[in-house]
């Protein structure tokens, strides 16, 4: 008995960190993003099956170029993109204080018998309130609702290119 | 001991439904950023409480003002923000002042902004709140006499404004009341270019949808005049009357010249809708059609009300003006005032039947640029009496610099010309002359002092000797900046009565106008935006 109840607390546990993938670290707090002055966060599916993500520097007629989150510029040919999505910021300001609501579910398994109705009453609750908020982000899905022109406001750069700009120099990682 | 494992897959299934069905990502709108790659649009556009707003700059430095407003000449931002450079490191915290020559993109954040047409234009009218103009020490004293006007138009270079030729869409307040709108120029030309001055003076934002010059092929001797309807009339017999009469005095050495000596009466003291009349004879040579001609302009009493209304909306005069774009009944109101005043009424005396009859009230708004005018009547007398004609106006609404007849032979077509280029600060503004080359949404944003040259080609006239005579039509409308000593005056109930047409506001109005009507003339002129720099 007491060895199915750490099992299942172990795997609600896992569910509820697992739910969202975590997302960019860099993503400003929604009562940030007035003063946020880097590019929105681009995650982005390209025709091979793999992905490219980093921070939108500059969008041209032809290009992607991110700042990935090694710290690295990565160009990506706008044609090869058939899916993305950009973060406009998290859901939340207050992301650390969430964290611990992650365990409120987990107390349900003291309820004996009746965990198999206050569980997923906790998880109901807990899950899309808490949990995903904590992880989740604002954001804007291409092409179905944004198309290209008007990603670029969210680049670092909306400008475009500044004059004499070498990109290297944006790099923070090493390389 | 059989319940316990399927109480363990009851679990996971459900949290595994549950882990499943959470959404991470909460989709939204992406038009919550607003980008202006235009200073003047966003100038125009900006919204009401100057916040948090982001400058990209042309190198790729960014700045984050958290409060700003713009210079007093309107071409720079200064406020307090961060500067980051291209790491998006900050460079200095503090006092910024950034040019608009340095400027690439302003953004905007609006969170909650909803984003639908009606809104954007609300947005448009919100700068009408926001902006801390600079007034000059007459406007401080009394506020209600600043200089405003709509786009004012001149022939030649001049800092007199009595000297412009033309006021455009004087009515035209808001977004909902954009109107096209034809002056006469009172002025003859030939073929070629032709140049046309057209400046704001005042503390307003000049929306300009399109500028026209209307060319009328004259002869030498005739005259073509503007009428009722729009319709453009030729004329080759005008006289001047032998007597006006009003309250016993004969006026006409007023009315006898456009020269700018002007008749006016002065306001009641008690009732603002008080009516006076002018009695008119002319000799009766008319061979054609009779029109009455009017040379005339409105005083400042419309100028008073309408910066009254304003000041009593306060702060929530951007709430009121929304509401104006979006409800016929709101707009309806808004025009009471103006529909209790009243136009200049026409009639001419039947003398088979003993009884004047009503031809038409005319209506032109701004204090400004006369308007040169004709209506046309039919003729009754066949006994060579005077012709005789009565205007009934608002005492101390209008000012008549003339009247005369006109022998109206036929009815014409002119000729509509777009410029053929515009020049700003000296130089071709080929954006500017697509703006205003089209009845259409694209604007051109005029603000406090912006001065443009507009030149039209003329073509040969059909006749050699004969000239062009010449009318502006412009279709736009003007948004008035809010004066900070107007937003002390709050007080919608006093609006509210005041659109209702109650008696006992309107008395107060007269009383409180008829303190500053003596000298409004002057401080009103002394005002504009000219001045103040």
């Amino acid at each position: 008995m007491k060895r199915n109840y750490i099992k299942i607390s172990l795997i609600v546990l896992c569910l509820l960190t697992s739910t969202c993938k975590t997302i960019s670290t860099n993503l400003p707090k929604p009562a940030n993003l007035q003063e946020y002055t880097k590019g929105m966060w681009m995650e982005c599916e390209i025709t091979d099956g793999s992905k490219a993500e980093g921070e939108i520097l500059v969008i041209d007629d032809k290009q992607v170029l991110l700042l990935t989150s090694y710290g690295l510029t990565k160009t990506v040919n706008k044609n090869v993109i058939t899916k993305a999505r950009i973060d406009f910021s998290l859901t939340t300001n207050y992301p650390e204080k969430l964290q611990a609501a992650d365990f409120i579910p987990v107390l349900a398994i003291s309820h004996g018998v009746f965990m198999v109705i206050t569980l997923p009453i906790n998880l109901m609750i807990v899950v899309p309130t808490v949990s995903t908020h904590r992880r989740g982000s604002y954001a804007v899905e291409y092409p179905a609702k944004i198309s290209w022109g008007e990603i670029s406001k969210f680049a670092r750069f909306p400008q475009g290119v500044p004059e004499g700009i070498d990109y290297t120099q944006l790099r923070t990682g090493n390389y | 001991m059989k319940t316990r494992p399927r109480l363990t897959v009851v679990i996971l299934i459900c949290s595994v439904l549950f882990g499943f069905i959470a959404a991470c990502h909460i989709f939204i709108d992406p038009t919550f950023r607003k980008q202006y790659t235009d200073y003047n649009t966003f100038v125009h556009e900006s919204p009401v409480e100057p916040g948090y707003l982001k400058v990209h700059y042309k190198d790729g430095k960014v700045v984050v003002f958290d409060s700003w407003k713009l210079s007093s000449g309107q071409d720079s931002l200064i406020g307090n923000g961060k500067l980051f450079d291209l790491k998006r490191n900050i460079i200095s915290d503090g006092l910024v002042s950034t040019g608009t020559d340095q400027i690439a993109i302003i953004e905007t954040n609006q969170l909650t902004a909803l984003k639908d047409k009606t809104n954007e234009r609300i947005a448009a009218l919100s700068i009408l709140a926001g902006i801390d103009a600079v007034i000059g020490v007459v406007c401080i004293t009394v506020p209600k006499a600043c200089f405003g006007s709509c786009p004012t138009f001149y022939l030649t270079e001049t800092n007199n404004v009595h000297w412009a030729n033309a006021e455009a869409f004087s009515s035209s307040i808001a977004p909902s009341m954009e109107q096209p709108d034809i002056d006469a120029l009172r002025v003859k030309v030939g073929s070629g270019d032709f140049r046309l001055i057209m400046k704001n003076e005042a503390l307003e934002t000049h929306v300009v949808n399109e500028v026209q010059i209307v060319a009328a092929e004259v002869e030498k001797d005739a005259e073509i005049l503007h009428g009722v309807g729009d319709k453009f009339f030729h004329t080759k017999n005008i006289t001047n009357c032998i007597s006006a009469l009003t309250d016993g005095e004969n006026i006409a050495p007023f009315l006898n010249a456009v020269d700018g000596n002007e008749y006016f009466s002065l306001s009641d003291s008690l009732d603002l809708g008080a009516k006076e009349e002018i009695l008119l004879e002319f000799n009766n040579n008319i061979k054609n059609t009779p029109g009455i001609i009017l040379n005339f302009r409105q005083t400042l009493l419309t100028t008073f009300l309408l910066y009254n209304g304003m000041s009593y909306m306060g702060d929530e005069i951007g709430d009121y003006f929304a509401k104006i774009e979006t409800s016929d009944m709101v707009r309806k109101k808004l025009k009471n005032p103006f529909s209790t005043l009243g136009g200049i009424k026409v009639f001419a005396f039947d003398s088979k039947k003993e009884k004047w009859d009503f031809i038409t009230e005319i209506y032109e708004t701004g204090p400004i640029a006369p308007n040169h005018f004709v209506v046309p009547f039919s003729e009754t007398n066949d006994n060579g009496d005077p012709i005789r004609v009565k205007l009934e106006m608002t005492k101390g609404m209008w000012r008549l610099d003339y009247a005369g007849l006109a022998d109206i032979d036929k009815e014409i077509n002119p000729a509509f010309i777009y410029p053929s280029e515009i020049l700003k600060d000296n130089l071709p503004d080929p954006e500017a002359l697509t703006e205003i080359s089209c009845d259409d949404e694209d604007y051109l944003i005029s603000m406090p002092g912006d001065e443009w040259h507009l030149h039209f080609d003329l073509p040969q006239p059909n006749d050699e000797n004969n000239r062009y005579q010449l009318f502006l039509s412009a279709k736009g409308y003007y948004l008035e900046w809010i004066r900070n000593d107007w937003l002390e005056e709050k007080d919608p109930e006093r609006l509210k009565n005041m659109l209702l047409n109650d008696k006992a506001t309107w008395r107060e109005l007269a009383i409180e106008y008829k303190t500053y009507e003596s000298q409004m003339e002057e401080l009103f002129w002394n005002s504009k935006y000219e001045n103040n720099q």
